[in-house]
């Protein structure tokens, strides 16, 4: 049988760089079939050997890769390198050399053929992570400027230093849990922290180890109720060691200021006084108060003193002492503050007068004078003008020798 | 004469319309050569040394393509071959003599070399 074929369409596709072949074969009967190999030209005369996809193999550049050119300004001298170089760049990196320290750099960098690489701007990348990076300014390999700044905070071997016993991750767990009160084992916190190993609960602070408490640096403010299970002692030896309110009020309120120290009261007289404003080794002296008594504790033999301002009014003395009262005082009794003719009072005039108070006439007082009547005795007087003259009035008495007479 | 143009990425898509399905036949090959250097042929069943020619967008065409590296090579007259093998028998149902190609005006084609 022959086949005729026949080019039915031969295009070509210039957009696609392609042609398009279509051979139509026609097969005619009637021949003779012809055994034969399935095609005459399949190379056998050496003319037209056929090629096959093996013959074509792929472009091997391994060698060209390496061929260096001189005359390519690039920092890589081989072709692929280059085109490399330009794509890194223009990906927008600069261009930088890697080192593993900083003395490799160095040792780099005295290389002339080295330096002629360089181009501004180029950076030096160091591995080594406690060093910073470099670039060049053309002349010199300088710091980065852009770097963070690590000085104020703790290495992770100062941290390891500071809390030997534990990791600092460990510590950071210990801190963030909600179980920090269950830990009890003192081992686990280093007393190398300044002075202060506390565990905070809330607002409480508490004594974790022996020895070693909060310190609060001045300045702190509490806001609400705090809670003081035990003593509040103020280290303070002197001065004003306690104040209470800010201090700027004055004046008549209905809310004052004031200390609430319960309805507790001592239960032996004359002692423990609630309020103690001297205390030592054997003495509490102060004022105590109960329901039905307020108590002043003073220590025998001191004396009471009241006094205004820089003087003293009043002051009683100890036992068998009695009270004294400032010269130009008196001592008032009265059943009413309102009612003076109610009110008997007494003071001292001077060495021979003592003077009783006129509640008739407010503010009056008369003299009582006793000196010589209680120093001399009876005054005597040769008469009775001689009496007057002496300043006696009717109805006193005076004697003459030892005549006892009346003033008239 | 036809010249065609032969520049980096041609490709030379070839279709074979036959009369009868694929099924129908045991294999197809064809020969594409010049008269300057070496040639291509295909084979619609796999054999060494030969390009694969595929099943088209009916089940009675064949396809097959010479990648632009293959093309890169033809220069000169191109030229073709055909040959068709019945089933279950390496005899041949028929074959063609070698010829050349031609466009629809009859010219003979040469593949030259786009000095673009």
């Amino acid at each position: 049988m022959i086949v005729d074929i026949e080019v039915t369409n031969l295009e070509i596709v210039p957009e696609l760089n392609a042609v398009n072949l279509t051979i139509k074969p026609t097969f005619t009967s009637g021949s003779t079939v012809k055994k034969t190999s399935e095609l005459e030209n399949d190379g056998a005369d050496g003319e037209h050997p056929f090629i096959t996809a093996e013959d074509i193999p792929g472009i091997d550049l391994s060698e060209y890769q390496k061929i260096e050119d001189p005359t390519l300004e690039t920092t890589a001298q081989t072709i692929a390198a280059a085109i490399n170089e330009v794509r890194t760049i223009a990906l927008g990196a600069d261009i930088a050399f890697v080192f593993d320290t900083f003395a490799a750099m160095e040792a780099w960098l005295l290389i002339p053929e080295n330096v002629a690489l360089l181009e501004i701007g180029n950076l030096f990348l160091i591995r080594e992570l406690t060093v910073p990076d470099y670039w060049w300014d053309g002349i010199e390999a300088l710091e980065l400027e852009v770097k963070i700044d690590l000085t104020n905070y703790y290495t992770k071997s100062e941290i390891e230093t500071l809390f030997p016993n534990e990791t600092a991750s460990t510590i950071g767990a210990l801190i963030e849990t909600t179980e920090l009160e269950t830990i009890t084992d003192t081992t686990k916190i280093a007393a190398s922290v300044e002075g202060v190993v506390n565990w905070f609960s809330g607002l409480r602070i508490k004594e974790f180890l022996s020895g070693y408490f909060a310190k609060l640096s001045g300045g702190n403010t509490f806001s609400g109720t705090q809670v003081f299970n035990d003593d509040v002692k103020i280290a303070k030896t002197t001065g004003e060691v306690l104040k209470l309110g800010e201090n700027s009020g004055t004046g008549s309120t209905a809310t004052p200021l004031s200390i609430n120290m319960g309805a507790t009261f001592s239960n032996t007289a004359g002692q423990k006084p609630k309020v103690a404003l001297y205390k030592d080794a054997t003495l509490t002296l102060g004022f105590g108060f109960s329901l039905n008594e307020f108590d002043y504790i003073a220590h025998a033999p001191a004396k009471h003193a009241f006094w205004s301002g820089t003087v003293r009014d009043i002051e009683i003395l100890p036992y068998a002492g009695g009270i004294r009262i400032a010269d130009a005082g008196g001592v008032l009794f009265s059943q009413s503050t309102s009612d003076t003719t109610a009110t008997i009072g007494i003071k001292r005039l001077d060495n021979d007068t003592i003077q009783i108070y006129d509640g008739v006439t407010s503010g009056q007082y008369r003299d009582l004078k006793l000196r010589k009547t209680i120093q001399t005795g009876i005054l005597e007087y040769a008469d009775n003008a001689a009496a007057l003259a002496g300043g006696l009035t009717a109805g006193m008495q005076y004697r003459t020798g030892d005549l006892l007479k009346i003033v008239h | 004469m036809k010249t065609i143009e032969i520049g980096a990425g041609t490709t030379f898509n070839i279709t074979i319309p036959l009369d009868k399905e694929i099924s129908e036949y045991e294999n197809v090959l064809i020969a594409l050569y010049t008269d300057k250097n070496k040639s291509v042929k295909f084979s619609y069943v796999e054999k060494e040394g030969y390009n694969k020619l595929e099943a088209g967008s009916t089940t009675s065409e064949l396809v097959g393509v010479l990648t632009s590296a293959q093309t890169d090579k033809m220069r000169g007259l191109l030229t073709m071959e055909l040959a068709a093998q019945e089933i279950g028998t390496t005899e041949n149902v028929g074959k063609s003599l070698p010829t050349y190609v031609k466009d629809s005006n009859g010219s003979i084609v040469e593949l030259c070399e786009n000095v673009l």
